[in-house]
């Protein structure tokens, strides 16, 4: 408190600095050195093991440590990865709430949004970048010679891109808080206008990465795109709820409007029925009367799991747990207490969870456009690496998030904001 | 003093007019051959080596053939490093180490361009087909494919013979040819519309102008998109730093074909791209014991694979994924005879 700060963007990194990483108790430096060991444990796994003959050289090791093979080529890396971009996608929630339709208890909060969307992009860098087999040489010739057809470089390009803005969001946010000043509108609206269709973007070119490809019946319809985005907009949300519930426990002072909540549970509750509908419209195309025999495939491992049965486990507890969800949140004893929020927000997650990642990616390869069922289950090393990634994720979120709450904090529980 | 005057006035004049003239002529020359690359040419001494390495640029050696020079070197640099572990253990005189350096000796790895006006194509006659994947094994052996992963270009899936769908099928069949059984072996099909290229981030992958599709595994960054892309499962990956052993290279190599692998690189058919480009056949149709695999040029009306064509008609495999393969399947005479005399004589 004592230290004080001048008026330059110089001052703001420090005091995020300052506010994230010099300050904090005991127990949140603890929990920053567990998260930095399991994610330097990941990526020890990544680079003398996994990646080897890449990094090193050498004639051990390589992706075959992994599961991944010939038949299914994308495995749990790329699951994650498409979660974590719906979450990304949704954490503009906030801010269209609060700059889009000003409202005063969105504006307090909307910055967690694009801590969010930071931190769940730099996990999905992350991610590719373990996924994919030369890293260093993608680096290289990615922007060097993209290939304008190929969706994964729009994929990388609107990533990028958004993760800038959302940096720039937060930069300029903490910037005016931490000074005690409310956030210009010469701001906020061009950032929004700029933001909101990037943040539909990223999760839009996601989805078309694979919903244009024949080899892949399951995935080749147009509901792909628009189903990643539904439930991106209920996963996205219940992560900003579970924050909030949390921060208001943990940090003294810290208080959230109720408005925020109630709107919140109705766009969680809204996107989950439109990515339930959007199941039940898939189940049916498929299986009402005809369809591709490859397609019905596919489906039949999705839906049944009949060679490998933690597709069919995850695909029926996306159906129930969304369904629950739903109807707890119409309940408003439920709705308005916290503890009943905190448990929709975390079925919210659990369900999306297991519609996003790996009952949504592998699927389309078994079968094979060969025919053959290989099945894929993640290895050790492949579940280590992804829990690493996830690590240094949480550990940017953690950082951010604290810089950004005593931000808030100055301006609006300490500041003039207070009096709004 | 005044004629004298005079005569030097007149000489001085004479040179000026002589300089003028020649001043006149250079800049008229240097008019006419405005290259000002071709002007220094002329004018300057020409050394012999000068001339011969103008040769040696016009002869033009690609991008891609100055890649192939360092391949070759790197391809024997390595393939000697191993011969020199096999012949430590198994000593100077044995016959594999003999072997190993006589391979090594012999790479090279070419870069050779595609021929304008061809378009390759194969064919393939399920009903000869016997199953017996000698294609597979010649085309591992051809392609210096690692051994251990187990990567094979060619994979010959069995699937019942009312249902020609390529699910359920059975690629780990034990004994060959059964009756109500078909074999179909799959590789890459070399579409005219391939999307393995189209979703390339960073076009490793591509069409060559005689239709062989190619990866530059020099720039492939192992996304595994293409695998992704490709209806026909006909690419394969890496997976760890292939082996291949050294007394089984092959030193016949082409940049774009079979140059030992990277780890993390994609790989695939390239009908065998070292032999083709120089008007051979690709190993798996030298190697069928049954002759069911046609290849040759679609633009040349004699080749046997529009003979093939023209005479029993051909089928692409899933034509629904709209790329329109290079690849055909076709039934031949042994089950169904053409068309009783309908166009005169067939090949019978």
């Amino acid at each position: 408190m004592a230290k004080e700060y001048g008026d330059s963007f110089l001052d703001t990194i420090k005091y995020i600095i300052d506010e994230g990483l010099l300050k904090g108790s005991k127990a949140f430096y603890l929990a920053l050195l567990g998260l930095l060991l399991i994610g330097a444990y990941g990526m020890y796994l990544w680079i003398f093991v996994q990646h080897a003959p890449i990094f090193l050289g050498s004639n051990y090791g390589g992706m075959i440590t992994t599961d991944l093979t010939d038949s299914v080529t994308w495995g749990i890396y790329i699951s994650f990865f498409v979660f974590w971009v719906g979450v990304a996608a949704a954490g503009i929630v906030f801010g269209i709430a609060a700059y889009a339709f000003g409202h005063k208890g969105f504006k307090k909060v909307a910055v967690l949004g694009e801590v969010q969307a930071v931190a769940a992009l730099i996990t999905v860098l992350l991610l590719i970048a373990v996924d994919v087999g030369r890293p260093l040489r993608a680096m290289i010739l990615m922007p060097q010679l993209p290939n304008l057809h190929s969706m994964l470089d729009w994929d990388f390009i609107v990533i990028s891109g958004y993760l800038t803005l959302n940096l720039i969001g937060f930069l300029v946010t903490i910037h005016y808080y931490r000074r005690d000043l409310p956030l210009p509108a010469k701001f906020t609206v061009p950032f929004i206008i700029i933001a909101a269709p990037f943040a539909i973007g990223i999760h839009t070119v996601t989805a078309f990465l694979s919903q244009a490809l024949t080899a892949r019946p399951i995935w080749n319809s147009p509901l792909l795109a628009p189903r990643y985005v539904a439930t991106a907009f209920a996963s996205g949300p219940a992560i900003l709820v579970l924050a909030l519930v949390l921060a208001e426990k943990y940090i003294k002072g810290f208080r959230v409007d109720p408005d925020v909540y109630k709107k919140t549970m109705i766009v969680i509750a809204g996107a989950l029925v439109v990515g339930l509908y959007f199941t039940l419209s898939e189940a049916h195309e498929i299986y009402w009367y005809t369809t591709e025999p490859w397609k019905k495939a596919q489906a039949n491992e999705m839906i049944f799991g009949y060679h490998l049965p933690y597709l069919a486990v995850m695909y029926w507890l996306w159906v129930a747990l969304g369904i629950a969800a739903v109807i707890l949140t119409l309940i408003p004893r439920v709705r308005n207490s916290r503890t009943g929020m905190l448990f929709i927000a975390v079925l919210t997650i659990i369900a999306v969870v297991n519609e996003k990642t790996m009952s949504i990616v592998i699927p389309a390869y078994i079968p094979d456009p060969l025919g053959r069922y290989i099945p894929y289950y993640p290895t050790p090393v492949e579940y280590a690496i992804t829990l690493g990634v996830h690590a240094l994720g949480i550990l940017v979120y953690l950082v951010l998030a604290k810089a950004a709450i005593s931000a808030i904090m100055r301006h609006y529980f300490q500041g003039s904001g207070a009096h709004h | 003093m005044a004629e004298n005057l005079k005569k030097h006035v007149d000489e001085t004049r004479r040179s000026l007019l002589k300089a003028a003239a020649v001043a006149g002529g250079a800049s008229l020359i240097s008019f006419v051959a405005i290259d000002r690359e071709k002007l220094r040419a002329v004018l300057s001494p020409v050394s012999l080596e000068d001339v011969v390495t103008e040769a040696e640029a016009a002869e033009a050696p690609s991008e891609l053939e100055r890649r192939a020079a360092k391949k070759t070197e790197e391809m024997k640099k390595l393939c000697r490093a191993e011969a020199e572990k096999l012949c430590k253990a198994k000593g100077e005189n044995s016959p594999e180490c003999k072997e190993a350096r006589r391979r090594c000796e012999l790479i090279k790895v070419k870069a050779t361009p595609a021929k304008p006006g061809t378009r390759f194509a194969m064919a393939l006659d399920i009903n000869k087909c016997i199953g017996c994947r000698r294609c597979a094994y010649a085309c591992v052996m051809e392609n210096n494919t690692d051994r251990e992963m187990g990567i094979e270009w060619i994979k010959v899936v069995s699937v019942p013979r009312e249902e020609l769908e390529i699910l359920n099928t059975d690629w780990k069949y034990k004994e060959a040819p059964e009756k109500e059984m078909v074999y179909i072996p799959m590789a890459c099909m070399h579409c005219e519309d391939p999307p393995c290229t189209m979703v390339c981030p960073v076009v490793a992958t591509f069409k060559e102008p005689d239709g062989i599709v190619v990866v530059d595994y020099d720039r492939c960054i192992g996304c595994r998109y293409c695998i992704t892309a490709c209806p026909y499962g006909a690419r394969r990956f890496n997976w760890r730093k292939p082996r291949v052993p050294v007394t089984e290279l092959n030193p016949n190599m082409h940049i774009l074909g079979n140059v030992i692998r990277q780890p993390h690189v994609m790989e695939k058919c390239t009908w065998c791209i070292q032999r083709t480009r120089d008007g051979g056949v690709p190993a798996c149709v030298e190697v069928c014991p049954v002759g069911a695999r046609v290849f040759g040029d679609l633009n040349d009306p004699s080749s046997p694979i529009r003979q093939v064509m023209e005479e029993y008609g051909a089928f692409v495999l899933k034509p629904a994924a709209g790329t329109r393969p290079r690849f055909f399947y076709y039934f031949g005479p042994a089950r169904t005879p053409p068309a009783k005399k309908e166009k005169g004589g067939g090949g019978e």
